[in-house]
């Protein structure tokens, strides 16, 4: 046999575990394509509707492009935790082929995410487009970054819920749960500044927080940043974050492989 | 050439760390097919992990220069909801068989497993011992220069028995040799550190 180098190897598993990843997703039901679409969405009808009852929106920008540039990035983050969460528990019988490395599923779950989010996202802001509301994002590099900064934070993050799962099963339920009070701890579907200012400087501790009001102020040209909200601390939470995730891996990664 | 250098291997459970091998070092000669004999539980499957890299030791190394299979008949890596093909595709891919040697592995396991129609089903339609044979089809695929057999010479009927013992004394022919625990301890005469002989072939199992 040929010998390859460490990255052929690493690139050509990380795409093996991309296509059998989407092939479980996919493959046998179809319902599993209609879901990706139908989360986000459901979401965006419910919210759309009340708000729309309510007459509250803002005359500055749209709501329900206000909903999908919160809602699309958070379920996007929300899922590669959660996904990298399981992926030892469920490559497990996969690292008896010694190529495969835990780190592997961890990226390959990453990809399939980010690309299944970018569809989702892409098809709703396009009907949004079309049907005529003003979706123009103001400072797409801005904008990006926003966007990939939380999923370096998320992909950190999923690799320390990974570790703690393992450690510790029982605690795979709760860290799931995580998410909720997140959702509606991070302005999701709300502009923070809404909330009395006592209450946020603790909210504030959340980099989710700061990711979201950092997109949407790159998306609407009128958006006011809450004071604040910074680049700055996202990428020290993130910085910490890697940190925490790829040592605690370093330490735990034979126990993670071990049957 | 297999030299195994001090190592230590341990296990976590939960009445605490329980150790499968201290220390131990040894040498595995050239141009040879290993039997590994002992009681249950005495670490040769560990050992065999060991030596295929699928595990890793906590102290001490375990240096070859030869390439390695996966456990040959290992069915757990099968994903349930996909096909024998995509399976096999999935694996060809981790090993870097691409192109036109994937479809030449696809091909030879089609043939070698008996499956026939089947191959193109879900995996978790099979019996196990379609299963089984897909996953020995599989690692007789590739060539490496030793195979980790982990007792799975006893799948199959007697016609499949026969055509796997034809390709092992093939492959031996090839200077490809074999790991692994030989099945009901046929081989369990010149045993020697628990570790044991030279077979130029295994027609006899």
């Amino acid at each position: 046999m040929r010998l390859r180098s460490p990255l052929e190897i690493t690139r050509s598993v990380i795409f093996a575990l991309v296509l059998r990843e989407m092939r479980g997703r996919f493959g046998r039901i179809r319902l599993g394509a209609v879901w990706v679409i139908l989360e986000p969405m459901s979401h965006m009808i419910v919210l759309g509707t009340i708000m729309k009852l309510r007459s509250a929106a803002s005359p500055s920008y749209e709501f329900l492009v206000f909903l999908l540039m919160g809602l699309a990035p958070f379920l996007l983050y929300k899922n590669i935790v959660l996904k990298l969460m399981g992926s030892v528990e469920a490559n497990k019988s996969l690292f008896s082929y010694k190529q495969i490395q835990p780190a592997d599923a961890f990226f390959a779950r990453t990809i399939v995410e980010f690309c299944i989010s970018s569809i989702t996202f892409l098809i709703l802001y396009i009907a949004l487009t079309w049907y005529g509301y003003s979706t123009a994002i103001t400072d797409p590099i801005a904008w990006l970054f926003a966007i990939f900064l939380g999923i370096a934070f998320s992909f950190a993050l999923g690799i320390f819920y990974a570790m703690l799962a393992e450690a510790i099963p029982e605690l795979r339920t709760l860290l799931s749960l995580t998410f909720m009070p997140l959702y509606l701890l991070s302005g999701v579907i709300y502009p923070i500044n809404r909330l009395p200012h006592s209450i946020i400087d603790y909210l504030l501790w959340n980099p989710y927080l700061h990711i979201i009001d950092l997109i949407r102020a790159a998306t609407f040209k009128h958006y006011r940043l809450y004071p604040g909200v910074s680049f700055e601390y996202v990428v020290k939470c993130t910085i910490v974050a890697s940190f925490a995730a790829y040592a605690a891996y370093r330490v735990r990664k034979y126990r993670l492989m071990s049957l | 050439m297999f030299e195994v250098r001090n190592i230590t291997k341990s296990y976590y459970t939960p009445r605490g760390r329980r150790y499968v091998f201290r220390d131990i070092s040894f040498s595995i000669p050239p141009d040879r097919n290993i039997g590994l004999i002992g009681k249950n539980g005495s670490g040769k499957s560990t050992l065999m992990r060991l030596l295929g890299g699928a595990d890793t030791p906590d102290r001490g190394k375990i240096v070859t220069n030869k390439s390695v299979s996966w456990p040959v008949g290992l069915t757990g890596g099968f994903q349930g909801s996909m096909s024998g093909k995509d399976n096999v595709k999935f694996v060809c891919r981790v090993y870097g068989a691409v192109g036109p040697r994937m479809s030449e592995v696809l091909q030879y396991v089609r043939d070698f497993s008996d499956l026939g129609k089947w191959f193109d089903e879900p995996v978790r339609s099979y019996s196990s011992g379609m299963r089984s044979r897909l996953a020995f089809g599989l690692s007789m695929a590739f060539d490496f220069d030793y195979y980790l057999i982990d007792e799975v010479m006893s799948v199959g009927d007697s016609h499949f028995k026969k055509k796997s013992n034809q390709v092992f004394a093939k492959k031996n022919e090839n200077f490809q040799h074999h790991l692994g625990q030989p099945l009901n301890g046929r081989h369990s005469s010149a045993v020697q550190l628990g570790l044991a002989r030279r077979e130029r072939h295994y027609n006899n199992v």
